[in-house]
């Protein structure tokens, strides 16, 4: 029995599947993603930074911004706090200055687009999500109805990246679906 | 059908090519698109639309927008139904189901009317003289009759069939109200491209310009404004409030003007606009004349008549007299005369006719009369004409309509939600928005530009209406004068002026005015009542938006619960989760299943599905020091890949949570906590690093959604995850209890924490989440059977372990047994207060267990202990926390929090529960029913 192997379940299980309203509002969930925590205890200095590009590709982000490495998208989530994301798995070696968590298993991530994606976002969130104010590159830790959510422009593409709680994955997914309903 | 009788020539919004037939009270009639409910009733000769509130008086319609506080109507059906909807708001639509409000059995002969006759014995104060004091009591037999008798409509007891949404917006200007001044401004501000957002009640914009004879010459700046990309116009949408950080709330009414709702899409939406500057062109309101039977059907306002006749073609009576008090009422003469209908008079209050309008009256043959004002109705089933005194003469106008215009109010409200009251202006006699917060500012009518110079004169009739919605006569203004409620506030809530869905909008003008001239004050210092929102009534639902139903709160999911619900789970709210009770077999009730359950886990192996726990990574270089100071129990001298049970109290020396503390490293430390509290325990760590210790360089990460977990319990748990992960993994010598030891499953490593909640060996799986339904599938592919919240609960009830019902915010650590524990030598939150002699008193209630004397009566959780069974008045000594039958003892046991619980040991005490009558003798024992010893855990 030893020889068996765990398999890895996206946070939706398989009941949940992309969804489109028209052609108005597109829902997928990423996945497989992981995700990094890094927390600095302070600023980082010039060696933290050096670390911290080493480690993921790219320097720590300004807050409200997102840094794209090679590998990763590094979003800034709070003071000295940055969630790095990726496709494939990370590795951030220790440092006596940051304090990293995986947290791969802990977020769903899903990808929102279409022209009505930030319509259905807005019946959620107070933040300003038009493009001229939340550009491309630009992240921002909120609530989305009952949801606390990171919410960033991959910079690479249209729409809206959102990471939620994997508990709270499912019922995010269903009020997304509900806020959609009226599309499609 | 009689065909629309009262439709004239005109009529600017109406499409004659569209007829749209309706109901009003289940009786067929005609209208057409671009009617409003009200202009189509009018256009078939509908002069009564409702009874009043108090006194079921018949009345008709007074206004023409969202100040008429007469016509309340019901609108639709069933799970669609709603009351209170004003009929000057409701837009016809094919089909539309119209019935009246507040009368019985119909409209026409209301039974309810003769609260009018007996309205002496119902003045102000009402309710205050006959329900309070010695009759109070009466209150209650009289409450059903009274509430049936009066008020509003009814809500529907159906669920709201409609779905409603709710809209975040940004804009650089917001401007409310779609006026001439509003689109001018609209049209300013979205030139220099910034977002623009244009909110205005109407179905389309123009404002009052809509409601001229021609008012063509609006239509270019609407295309102008319609063009522009940056500017939105939110149309159908009423701004109801203005709050702080320039916020205004705005309901838009997105499918009442349709004939069927689409249920996938909201019916309305509440907008929350954050906004850098604020606008308010929300206008002025005509206010009424006073004079006896001000309230009749077919006296209404001079500018809503000849709206009616402008923009619908609906024309409210055959021979109208106009009441004015200034300009603008000439002008409906005007309106009235070029559809053709006969205009008796023109009385107006003042002591000279204005030129040149007068003679341009004359021009037209209507009588022009200086020094006039109406002294009462003269109404028999519906109103024939007027009395006036004209220079201190009395005479008789015919008519079936009164247009009045006491001058034009401008609407404040918006401008005074942040705070600011409005300021009287003696020279133009009304109240004009002042103190206005930065960032907002009010252009239009609503400054008083263009308005003529108000004066409301005091009227002595005694039956002539301030508030018609509310029925407050003067004689009831004078009545709180009389009893000294003085004060605008006090005479608003003695005689409930401006109380009601138009919060006064045509009454608090009159009613201050009449109670300055009882109190000889002047208007400036009588004041106005606090405006607040809503501007206009909102639905509940609009508040509520997608939150409702399986939406009104967030539910979370574990890994595994998937797995739970497809395999028998019976699950249970727990907070936000739901977790399995217990999985009964086919014919077993879920007793028996937690029963068999629990004596699985004693004898054999039994999985549980523990994710819900709070899981918090402590790191950095001094987060050894700070656990020390959030937790009672010792800490820093835990070694690494060893745990310990935790308790951390709050500031008053109370036990806010336990859980468990492992070390994964010099600076790295993995804390548990209840599922209950472990938002709150975040929270509190996060609270005290940022702000008590904010030099400590520690990082708090909750991974409670990281980690599932999986606790394994029973004495075959060793040699089931043997089977797993290979039985070195799980030697005694190299993994001890209690510690934590990284263990790969699978190719994947898990956390194993040896700790036992169940007294039996025991293992905690924390597994990556996405793993975790794999992991519960390999333990029981393994052989393990699946345990529920219910067994659990049994084998920690047994164990006497504390949980949530002992840990209920008010015992300390030795109130439950956990004294031992406490470092009373180092430093942590709630030290302090634990030595103060209140918390340290012995006698205070402490853990102890029951069992019944019997050895067979269930004892419920929640009983209340005393220490005789007789009287109603033996005193409590403590309470049951947590009962269960043991199956460990063959019989139902308790835990109890009680008094000198060390005397009581041994003693007989009765646990007594009123609700059921119960009243059970048990004995104190001690709260460890099971392996006091805890050899079990090393088995």
């Amino acid at each position: 029995m030893s020889d068996f192997r765990l398999r890895a379940e996206a946070c939706l299980g398989a009941g949940a599947p992309p969804r489109s309203f028209g052609s108005l509002v597109h829902i997928t969930e990423r996945s497989p993603v992981f995700a990094l925590e890094i927390a600095g205890f302070g600023a980082p200095n010039d060696g933290d930074v050096a670390h911290f590009q080493a480690a993921l590709g790219a320097a720590p982000p300004a807050p409200g911004a997102v840094a794209r490495g090679p590998a990763a998208e590094v979003l800034s989530v709070g003071p000295n706090r940055w969630i790095a994301i990726a496709d494939t798995p990370m590795h951030f070696p220790p440092s006596e200055n940051f304090a990293v968590t995986d947290l791969s298993s802990a977020r769903g991530c899903f990808l929102l687009s279409g022209a009505k994606a930030s319509t259905v976002l807005a019946k959620g969130t107070s933040v300003d999500l038009d493009p001229t104010v939340f550009t491309a590159g630009s992240v921002i830790v909120t609530r989305i109805g009952h949801f606390s959510a990171v919410v960033w422009r991959p910079s690479d593409g249209d729409g809206f990246a959102v990471l939620v709680s994997r508990s709270y994955a499912r019922s995010f997914y269903d009020w997304v679906i509900l806020a959609s309903a009226e599309f499609g | 059908m009689n065909g629309q009788a009262f439709r004239r020539a005109g009529g600017q919004i109406i499409d004659r090519t569209k007829p749209l037939r309706f109901r009003f009270d289940g009786k067929p009639y005609e209208g057409f698109a671009g009617d409003t409910l009200a202009s189509a009733l009018m256009a078939n000769g509908v002069r009564l639309l409702g009874r009043s509130f108090k006194y079921h008086r018949p009345r008709g319609l007074m206004a023409i927008g969202s100040d008429e506080p007469n016509a309340l109507i019901t609108v639709r059906r069933d799970g669609n139904t709603e009351p209170n909807t004003r009929a000057t708001m409701i837009e016809l639509y094919d089909g539309l189901e119209a019935t009246s409000q507040n009368a019985w059995p119909s409209l026409r002969f209301d039974l309810g009317a003769v609260s009018n006759a007996v309205s002496p014995m119902i003045p102000a104060g009402f309710y205050y003289k006959t329900f309070m004091g010695p009759t109070r009591h009466a209150w209650m037999f009289y409450e059903a009759l009274i509430r049936r008798a009066a008020g509003l409509g009814f809500a529907s007891r159906e669920p709201d069939a409609s779905s409603y949404s709710k809209m975040n917006a940004h804009a650089e200007v917001v401007i409310v109200g779609a006026g001439e001044a509003g689109l001018r401004e609209a049209h300013a501000a979205g030139q220099t491209g910034v977002r623009v957002i244009l909110i205005d009640e109407a179905a389309q914009p123009g404002g009052w310009l809509l409601r001229e004879r021609d008012h063509s010459s609006i239509a270019p700046l609407i295309a102008a404004v319609r063009e522009m990309p940056n500017v939105t116009i939110l149309s159908r949408t009423t701004a109801f409030g203005v709050y702080d950080g320039l916020q205004v709330a705005a309901v838009e009414r997105i499918q009442d003007h349709l004939p069927i709702v689409n249920a996938r899409a909201p019916r309305q939406r509440l907008w929350l606009i954050r906004a850098q500057r604020i606008v308010l062109a929300a206008g002025a309101i005509e206010q009424p004349l006073l004079f006896e039977g001000n309230d009749r059907p077919g006296v209404m306002m001079a500018g809503a008549a000849r709206g009616y006749i402008n923009q619908f073609g609906a024309a409210p009576g055959s021979r109208v007299v106009i009441a004015t008090n200034n300009d603008t009422g000439y002008q409906t003469a005007f309106d009235f005369a070029a559809a053709g209908l006969p205009v008796t008079a023109i009385l107006d209050a003042r002591d000279a006719a204005p030129e040149p309008l007068a003679d341009e009256a004359r021009a037209l043959n209507i009588a022009v009369v200086a020094r006039a004002s109406i002294q009462r109705t003269v109404y028999s089933g519906a109103l024939r004409g007027v009395v006036a005194d004209v220079a201190g003469k009395s005479a008789q106008y015919d008519c079936d309509v009164v247009a009045m215009s006491g001058g034009w109010a401008p609407a404040v409200h918006l401008s005074t939600h942040l705070g600011g009251k409005p300021a009287f202006e003696e020279t133009r006699g009304m109240f004009l928005p002042a103190a206005l917060p930065s960032g907002i500012s009010c252009v239009g009518a609503m400054t008083g530009e263009g308005l003529p110079k108000m004066s409301v004169a005091a009227s002595s009739a005694e039956r002539a209406f301030v508030d018609f919605q509310n029925d407050v006569t003067i004689k009831d203004v004078k009545l709180a004068h009389r009893e000294g409620y003085r004060s605008v506030e006090h005479l608003k809530r003695y005689t409930t002026l401006g109380m009601g869905t138009d919060q006064g909008k045509t009454a608090n003008i009159a009613g201050l005015s009449t109670m300055a001239a009882l109190t000889g004050q002047p208007i400036a210092a009588t004041g106005t009542t606090t405006f607040r929102p809503p501007y206009t009534p909102v639905s509940i639902g609009a508040l509520g938006g997608l939150e409702t139903g399986e939406h009104l709160r967030p539910l979370r999911r574990t890994p595994i619960q998937d797995w739970h619900e497809a395999n028998g789970g019976l699950m249970a709210v727990s907070g936000l989760w739901k977790r399995p009770k217990g999985y009964p077999k086919p014919g077993e009730d879920i007793l028996a299943a937690q029963i068999r359950e629990a004596r699985m886990v004693r004898e054999a192996v039994g999985i549980v599905d523990v994710s819900t726990l709070g899981k918090i990574e402590v790191q950095g270089p001094d987060a050894a020091e700070f656990l020390d100071r959030i937790y009672c129990s010792p800490v820093k001298n835990l070694k690494i890949g060893r745990s310990r049970y935790g308790v951390m109290l709050r500031e008053d020396g109370v036990v806010m949570d336990d859980g468990t503390l492992a070390r994964l490293g010099a600076n790295h430390y993995y804390v548990t906590t209840t599922t209950a509290q472990a938002a709150k325990v975040l929270a509190h760590m996060e609270y005290h690093a940022q702000v008590t210790w904010p030099e400590l360089r520690v990082s708090i990460i909750s991974v409670s959604d990281q980690f599932g977990a999986i606790a394994v319990a029973g004495p075959q748990s060793q040699r089931l995850l043997a089977r797993l992960a290979g039985a070195d993994a799980f030697d005694d010598a190299t993994f001890p209890y209690p510690s934590l030891k990284s263990i790969s499953f699978g190719g994947v490593e898990v956390r194993v924490l040896r700790a036992s909640y169940s007294g039996e060996r025991a293992y905690e799986l924390h597994v990556p989440a996405a793993y975790a339904l794999s992991l519960w599938e390999a333990l029981l592919e393994a052989g393990a059977k699946p345990y529920g919240v219910e067994a659990m609960a049994i084998l920690r009830i047994e164990k006497g372990h504390v949980a949530g019902p002992e840990i209920d915010g008010r015992t300390t650590p030795a109130d439950l047994g956990l004294a031992k524990l406490v470092r009373m030598d180092k430093e942590f939150i709630g030290r302090r207060m634990l030595q103060r002699p209140g918390i340290a008193d012995a006698s205070r209630p402490s853990l102890v267990g029951l069992a019944p004397v019997d050895e067979a009566s269930r004892i419920r959780s929640g009983a209340q202990i005393t220490l005789t069974d007789v009287g109603k008045s033996a005193p409590m000594i403590g309470h049951v926390t947590s009962s269960c039958f043991s199956p460990v003892k063959g019989h139902p046991i308790a835990l109890a929090l009680i008094s000198n619980a060390a005397e009581m040991r041994d003693k007989i005490v009765f646990a007594r529960y009123p609700l059921r009558n119960e009243t059970v003798a048990v004995r104190v024992v001690s709260a460890v029913f099971y392996d006091a010893e805890g050899a079990r855990l090393h088995v």
